[in-house]
């Protein structure tokens, strides 16, 4: 009956152990199942008698050739033979023949325990590679989908930071870009960015982010809550400029040779300007992906893992640059895009806003100061004399003058409305939210800035100096119908003009006298 | 007596090979739940993230073997490699149609995030091994399982529309 129950604890000891062993780590669970496993065997050949000591050697060999493969069998048929031997257990012939039937246990066990064991890695490092192969092609698939959703250049740079950061997307900890200038080639400043200055603010937003549970199209959406988490980055990267020349070797390679680079240590004595990065930004190991399209760089990308410090590899910028060349396609066209919208509505000569522009903004301030009942202010100006100027001067030097008129009402306007040339010498000034008096005050302004500047050829003018005349007109107080305000702000611009030029002139005045 | 013996011997043998998994899930939820007791924290409150989630089926999809199945017949079960030394690879999402497993989604160990967990980590309040065996236990745990097949559900059923909707160009 003791038998019976140290047999039985014996086998629930071994159990026990079984369990025991994943508490540690696995060279000493390894250990741990191979010493159980043999003790197993030992116990029982106590209990039992050595007479046994044959077939229970092979669970000993089994279990070593689980833990150990090949060399745990060889040392441990080794093992049990010699003590076989030693013990003198059984005769010579014996001994060979248990010798034999152990070798091609051995064989057996440890063969097939490495070929699952070789056929374990070499599948899971297939899976893995075409994990990560189709994980690539979906974020691909989906960046690119979110990039054809827009041609906006703050929306554009956001999808793409979210797509190279986000765990959905790349899985990088931070990322920013930094843009080519388009009159200095060299100059690269910061635009926009996403991740944390450092690993506690890391981990802080991530958490938040995870309980959130976002998805890529989530982050893509939350393109101002990105904006308010990264405030602080955002505004570092912005205020960050860098000069690339010759001697920033590494740098200048990423923009002759249009490879990226990897930044660890020891490659920031070649170059100091990844120092500065480096410094500027906390970084320890960081990457800059040169931003291609057409075969040109038109900026930069530098990717970080401040968060959880992974080792950016080789592997990773194969990954980066497809999305990188996508990415940069879509901000090249949204850069056109912005710069042909501007094109369109811009007058070339002056960079004032055009007649296009007032013609389709016109009406938008007009239902918005009758909806929000509040006023809105026309100034319709007009250069007096400036055909004779023409005549006298030549269009080149009424070219200048239209230039410095733009100038003048510019800066006479600043943020408080909008300057527009209607055509040839005729400016108009809306402002929103202005009463009449408002604009009377920022006329007459004008109308004295003029008068007072110094323009190259006035002397011919009448009175040797160029002036102007300004008509203004207010919705509600000088109209009731805000869509005539244009129509009588330059009906007042000919009173101005029938009483002698060089004066603003309220529609009100016109319809007292009337 | 012997035959004990012999039996013992067998019972060992095979409870190696075919418990092994079991074990290891036993001794990781064991070990995982009283690390979260002294942390004072329960697994409803440890979020993870489904970003690193690998989908084998383009999203949203269209086949009706996958996007008309009911959720019930998705199921997520976890992937071990080796027998005796069982290695938590992550977990399977998959969806049982006609008798047919179709493998939807992977969420591999390596790259399942917890962001609780790796605070703690970072602040050496977790050794690796506790690290490791906590994100596979909340992996494996069912509560897990079942967001994971939510999400993958959500997924496969989501509008792609919304992403080209742009807001009009501003004059303003």
């Amino acid at each position: 009956m003791l038998l019976i129950l140290l047999i039985i604890l014996n086998a629930l000891f071994y159990l026990f152990m079984n369990v025991v062993r994943f508490h540690f780590s696995h060279e000493v669970n390894k250990w741990i199942f191979a010493i159980s496993g043999s003790l197993f065997s030992l116990n029982l050949g106590v209990l039992l008698g050595f007479q046994h000591s044959v077939w229970l050697g092979l669970f000993v060999l089994f279990v070593l050739a689980a833990s150990f493969e090949w060399m745990g069998v060889l040392i441990g048929s080794l093992l049990i033979l010699a003590l076989f031997y030693i013990y003198g257990l059984y005769s010579t012939e014996v001994l060979w023949m248990i010798a034999g039937g152990y070798i091609l246990f051995s064989v057996s066990f440890a063969g097939m325990f490495y070929y699952f064991h070789t056929q374990n890695d070499r599948l899971f490092r297939w899976k893995n590679f075409f994990y990560k192969q189709s994980k690539n092609l979906h974020v691909l698939r989906e960046v690119s989908l979110a990039l054809q959703s827009t041609l906006k250049l703050d929306k554009l740079m956001h999808i793409f930071l979210t797509a190279v950061t986000a765990g959905y997307g790349l899985g990088f900890n931070r990322a920013f870009i930094l843009l080519q200038d388009e009159e200095n080639p060299q100059q690269f400043t910061g635009t926009a960015a996403i991740g944390p200055l450092s690993v506690e603010e890391g981990h802080e937003i991530w958490e938040n982010v995870v309980s959130q549970k976002l998805t890529l199209r989530d982050f893509i959406k939350l393109q101002r809550e990105a904006e308010i988490n990264d405030q602080e980055l955002n505004q570092k990267v912005r205020s960050y400029t860098l000069e690339i020349n010759e001697k920033h070797e590494l740098c200048h390679h990423v923009l002759t040779k249009k490879e990226p680079i990897i930044v660890d240590d020891h490659s920031l004595d070649s170059d100091f300007l990844l120092q500065s990065i480096k410094d500027s930004f906390s970084m320890k190991q960081f990457a800059i992906i040169p931003l291609l399209t057409r075969g040109r760089v038109i900026g930069l990308m530098v990717i970080d893992n401040i968060v959880d410090q992974k080792r950016i590899k080789h592997e990773d910028l194969d990954n980066i640059m497809p999305l990188a060349t996508q990415g940069a396609m879509a901000i090249e066209n949204a850069m056109l895009y912005e710069r042909s919208e501007s094109m369109a509505i811009e007058d070339a000569l002056t960079g004032l806003k055009n007649k296009r522009f007032l013609d389709r903004m016109f009406p938008h301030l007009q239902e918005s100061a009758e909806s929000n009942k509040t006023s809105l202010t026309a100034l319709v100006l007009d250069i007096d004399n400036f055909k004779n100027f023409n005549d006298t001067h030549g269009h080149l030097l009424g070219n200048e003058v239209l230039i410095q008129m733009g100038d003048i009402l510019s800066s006479a306007v600043q943020d408080e409305g909008i300057v527009c040339r209607f055509g040839g010498e005729e400016f108009v000034i809306l402002l929103p939210k202005a009463p009449l008096c408002k604009g009377y005050e920022v006329a007459e302004t004008i109308r004295l800035k003029i008068r007072d500047h110094s323009f190259k050829g006035m002397e011919s003018q009448p009175f040797g100096r160029i002036t102007a005349s300004i008509g203004v007109a207010n919705y509600p107080e000088s109209t009731s119908q805000s869509d005539q305000l244009l129509h009588i702000a330059d009906e007042a611009v000919y009173e101005a003009k029938d009483r002698g030029r060089d004066r603003v002139i309220c529609f009100e005045e016109l319809q007292k006298e009337v | 007596m012997v035959i004990l013996g012999v039996l013992s011997t067998f019972l060992a043998f095979l409870c190696t090979i075919l418990c092994s998994k079991a074990f290891y899930e036993l001794l990781i939820k064991w070990r995982s739940e009283r690390k979260l007791t002294k942390l004072k924290k329960q697994i409803d409150d440890i979020h993870y993230s489904f970003e690193e989630l690998i989908y084998f089926v383009s999203l949203p999809n269209q086949n009706p073997d996958i996007c008309n199945v009911n959720i019930d017949k998705f199921h997520a079960k976890p992937v071990y490699r080796s027998f005796i030394f069982p290695v938590n690879e992550g977990l399977m999402v998959s969806v049982n149609h006609h008798k047919e497993n179709i493998n939807i989604a992977f969420m591999a160990l390596d790259s399942f995030r917890i962001p609780f967990l790796e605070k703690l980590h970072h602040q050496y309040k977790l050794n690796e091994k506790e690290y490791e065996d906590m994100r596979s236990y909340v992996l494996i745990h069912p509560r897990t399982r079942k967001s994971f097949i939510e999400e993958v559900y959500r997924q496969i059923r989501r509008d792609d529309r919304i992403l080209l909707l742009d807001d009009p160009v501003d004059w303003i």
